[in-house]
């Protein structure tokens, strides 16, 4: 546990350098990589500890997104409250969604199903609703010489690298009390066997509706940065399956189950991502990126089933890092 | 069993390797120095993959085209592309890539997420952005002191559009209802409601009886179709893209709809080498008010010439013609600036002025929005499988057939 | 008095009636067995008294209150704990961990879980393994695993389904010495067994089920020459070896 914390502790002091001595695209590249990072560790409460697979979750992206960005432009709210709004919209929409699900006893696949649905659902909805700008869209306004960013929240490379990394430390504190806690026992083992848990007195029901609503929350934070970060929202691109399925590949390029695994896979995804394109751009041959992407990923996938973080946790004798 | 350990672990070593490598150049350090007083280098994004990847292309080749033909008249662009695969989201990163390796103008992105999404970052980094395509008033309503927008707001399309056919009507084509067939997308929607109010504004006395959306992804129209003939309306005003407007021209044909006329108030897709290629005769007669080239211009000539001898499989049309001028837009104010300094192009761009140019409209100059304000709108009609320009009458290549003749009288 | 009351207990399941109009009582600080040849209906009797399953009609009691329809996790939070006859251990888990959620029940914080289950699997044997996957067992090992998470969650009543089974006849004889010992600290158990060397050592009471009926209730010297007993065993055999 000590060498765990010690190694997290070096690896965040030297993130917390890099702006020394990185341009305006690596800063951008790894809050990228923080932000899906982050988004992974989220996502992976939820099917990582406690077993249930969402692949809906640019729902809480989309809502998350929207909130921050229309409470600001519209309403003048500063993101900071913006952003715990968004949490708690998103916390209650995944406790509701997850509560319909788990109440009728929808398991596995079909629940994943369900997950879907309401996140297509609300595209649709968002696709026609005039106050969120319908297919047009919504936009944040330019950022004016005055701007402070640590009160709009948005600001240049170097100020999205510090608040994401921040994002990311205090998201993985959190889940990392959390998972430690009785909570994150529980959710274990009903992500194992949820009939033999709840014999031995595991709270499934309740502890699945919490695992889904923490997850949603968090994950709607992530859904205000992205508003923050691009300044342009459409339902197609926030809510839409691309978006779901976006997120949720770090976690399992990294692996399931364990925090570093999203972080780890985030570190790979993104830049593989950035790193193909760049292949694709130099051979000149559109689409050559996802060739060489899916490849990649398919290889990870088949040499390391379960991610690629349960080895390394290995090879560095961290394996009881969960 | 140990030997079989072992390759997975050589596997996982060489796999491990491959990562680290990946990572290190991807975020690698620039290896380019940038040069100042030396030709700038002009970074393009553009959606050259995905959903977006059609019109994508088609102004990514009319960008090199442009580039060359300029470079032949001595004014010679280093260019780097970058692709944001059709997402918005990834407007931002394409530009700050771009602008690492050393591009000090931007051009792009197509699309109108993509577009603001990298105006963040070219206003971040005070790097001025060409936009070539993207129709959103908002990229030039935020606020951005950076944009160059040299493409018309959709809003502007379409009013446009509704002066030039208010003209149209008389004689013997006054149609009096309409129904309205509209892809449900971004671009859609915008149009399909800006068209309403621009007809009103026009004196257009056409009353629209109904408004057909449908989804972007539809791979069947027979039930819009239905409907639309149902309400008996005289004119058919589709708000499409390229296969949407061919299946709607394909059921009409099938269910023996004949209105008075089909016209679409800014569509891209009837124009498309694909719409007429699929549809042959039945492609005559749409009409479709887009912005578009002037075919009568000088300039204009020498680049389709030029053009079918670089792509003779393509048409040359409204995205590689924005793709072509976007250059224009960019070697002049390199020429004029003689500086590849940020600063420097941002303050030759305001004083842009360019009279030479191959779209239809006045001369490319920007407000202080950074909106070129002079593009115009022709109408176009289909004949013989070629879109032709029929109005104004000072531009057209042809006279409009009005009403439209039927499916049946066709040969 | 009695801990346990079932009362013309009834499940039916598509075209089955798996259980049918069972009563019997479970007396507090007592070992009862509940034995039957395969198909009998004990373990739906497990399921339907642990919450598992609900039952068709009748009524099931817990220390003087009803448990019908209750979620499993809260009749084992009201001190009703079972083993599964397949086992199902938190395969993932190690096995103090397994043991540990159990706990949780009862102790809120961790720490306090993981001694008491540290103590739950020295007792049972398993301290050596505490840091194994669960996955990693073997069968016996997972038997007495079942039997430290049951006891873990600290119960009043305690089901054993065929715990014995498929056991060493050392490892039998350490659970048969676990389970004299937790009565004599006050705890009931109600097990499943069939290895009657086993019934007949540690059981007061005995009851018989054959097709989802009760033939017979007593103890364990008086079952043994039950001629309804012996028919419906011998019956079976007969079957068997027709």
């Amino acid at each position: 546990m000590k060498r765990a914390h010690a190694a997290a502790a070096a690896f965040l002091a030297v993130l917390a350098l890099v702006p020394a001595a990185a341009d305006d695209f690596q800063l951008s590249v790894l809050a990228l990589i923080f932000l899906f990072a982050y988004i992974g560790i989220a996502w992976n409460l939820m099917m990582g500890y406690a077993g249930q697979l969402s692949l809906g979750h640019a729902l809480y992206i989309g809502v998350g997104a929207y909130t921050v960005a229309i409470l600001a432009e519209r309403y003048g709210v500063t993101p900071w409250l913006g952003m715990p709004v968004a949490f708690a919209l998103c916390a209650a929409l995944a406790a509701l969604t997850g509560a319909l699900g788990f109440r009728f006893a929808v398991r596995g696949v079909y629940f994943a199903l369900l997950t879907i649905a309401f996140a297509e659902f609300t595209r649709i909805v968002f696709e026609h609703w005039e106050f969120v700008g319908k297919t047009g869209g919504f936009f944040l306004r330019a950022l004016g010489p005055d701007n402070r960013p640590w009160s709009s929240l948005r600001g240049d490379a170097t100020f999205f690298y510090y608040a994401l990394l921040c994002t990311l430390a205090l998201g993985w504190a959190l889940s990392a009390a959390l998972v430690s806690s009785r909570i994150g026992y529980e959710w274990r083992a009903i992500r194992e066997d949820e009939d033999a848990a709840r014999a031995i007195g595991v709270r499934a029901f309740r502890m699945k509706v919490l695992a889904a609503s923490i997850s949603g929350g968090l994950t709607g934070i992530a859904g205000g940065w992205f508003a923050l970060l691009g300044g342009s929202l459409f339902p197609e691109t926030v809510l839409g399956m691309r978006m779901s399925i976006d997120v949720i590949i770090a976690p399992i390029v990294g692996g399931l189950g364990s925090l570093s695994g999203p972080i780890l896979g985030a570190f790979i995804v993104v830049p593989l991502n950035e790193l193909s394109r760049d292949l694709a751009q130099h051979f000149n041959i559109n689409g050559l990126n996802f060739l060489i992407y899916g490849a990649l990923l398919m290889m990870i996938v088949l040499f390391a089933p379960h991610g690629l973080w349960p080895p390394i946790a290995r090879l560095l004798r961290l394996h009881r890092w969960k | 069993m140990s030997k079989n350990r072992q390759t997975n672990r050589t596997r996982r070593r060489v796999l491990a390797a491959g990562g680290a490598g990946v990572a290190l150049s991807a975020l690698g350090f620039p290896t380019v120095l940038r040069a100042q007083g030396a030709a700038p280098k002009v970074g393009v994004i553009l959606p050259l993959t995905g959903v977006l990847a059609f019109p994508g292309v088609a102004t990514r080749k009319g960008t090199e085209l442009g580039i060359k033909m300029l470079a032949e008249q001595g004014t010679r662009l280093e260019v780097i592309y970058a692709d944001t695969e059709s997402k918005a989201e990834n407007g931002r990163v394409a530009a700050e890539k771009l602008i690492r390796d050393g591009c000090t103008i931007l051009v792009g992105a197509w699309d109108s997420g993509a577009t603001i999404s990298a105006a963040q970052a070219a206003e971040a980094a005070k790097v001025p952005l060409v936009v070539n395509v993207g129709s959103a008033p908002q990229i030039t309503e935020q606020g951005f002191t950076q944009v160059f927008r040299n493409f018309m707001r959709s809003d502007q399309i379409v009013s446009r559009g509704a002066g030039l056919f208010k003209n149209m009507l008389g004689g013997g084509f006054q149609p009096k209802t309409a129904v309205m067939l509209h892809v449900n997308d971004t671009f859609g929607q915008a149009v399909a409601g800006a068209t309403k109010g621009a007809w009103q504004k026009a004196g257009i006395d056409i009353r629209i009886l109904e408004t057909i959306s449908y989804d972007a992804r539809a791979r069947d129209l027979s039930v819009e179709v239905a409907k639309a003939r149902a309400t008996g309306a005289d004119l058919v005003a589709p708000v499409t893209r390229v296969n949407d407007a061919i299946l709607i021209v394909r059921e009409m044909v099938k269910q023996d709809y004949n209105p008075m006329a089909i016209y679409g108030p800014s569509s891209p897709g009837p124009y498309e080498k694909a719409f007429t290629d699929a549809l042959g005769k039945y492609a005559n007669d749409y009409l479709v008010s887009v912005p578009w080239y002037d075919p009568n211009r000088a300039l204009t000539k020498r680049v389709l010439d030029r053009w079918t001898k670089e792509f003779p499989n393509d048409r040359f049309e409204l995205n590689s013609g924005f793709g072509w001028e976007g250059m224009l837009v960019v070697a002049d104010a390199v020429k004029r600036a003689q500086s590849s300094k940020p600063a420097d192009l941002h303050a030759a761009l305001r004083r842009t002025r360019i009279e030479d140019h191959i779209m239809y409209g006045g001369p490319i100059e920007f407000d202080p929005k950074g909106q070129n304000p002079n593009i115009g709108v022709p109408m176009l009609q289909v004949q013989n499988q070629q879109p032709m320009v029929v109005a104004p009458a000072d531009v057209a290549q042809a006279k409009p057939v009005l009403p439209m003749r039927r499916w049946s009288e066709r040969s | 008095m009695s801990l346990l009351a079932v009362d013309s207990l009834t499940r039916r399941f598509a075209g089955l009636v798996a259980v049918k109009d069972v009563s019997f009582s479970v007396a507090s600080g007592s070992i009862t067995a509940l034995i039957g040849p395969n198909g009998a209906g004990k373990t739906t009797c497990f399921n339907l008294i642990a919450g598992a399953l609900a039952p068709s009609s009748g009524s099931i009691e817990f220390a003087g209150r009803s448990t019908v329809g209750l979620p499993p996790e809260q009749i084992c939070a009201r001190g009703v704990a079972r083993t599964f006859q397949i086992v199902r251990p938190l395969a993932g888990l190690t096995v103090l961990e397994n043991v540990m959620v159990a706990a949780l029940v009862r102790e809120r914080a961790v720490p306090a879980a993981r001694v008491r289950a540290q103590a739950v699997l020295e007792r049972l044997g398993l301290a050596r393994k505490a840091d194994a996957p669960a996955a990693d067992l073997t069968l016996p090992e997972r038997k007495l695993l079942e039997v430290a998470k049951a006891l873990a969650t600290r119960p009043r009543l305690l089901l054993l389904d065929e715990v014995m089974a498929g056991l060493r006849p050392t490892e039998a004889a350490r659970i048969t010495e676990v389970v004299r010992e937790l009565r004599a600290e006050g705890l009931t158990v109600l097990l499943i067994e069939h290895v009657m060397r086993v019934v007949m050592a540690i059981a007061d009471t005995v009851i018989v089920l054959h097709h989802g009926e009760k033939i017979a209730e007593a103890e364990p010297a008086a079952i043994a020459i039950d001629p309804r007993v012996v028919e419906c065993y011998l019956g079976n055999l007969r079957k068997r070896r027709g």
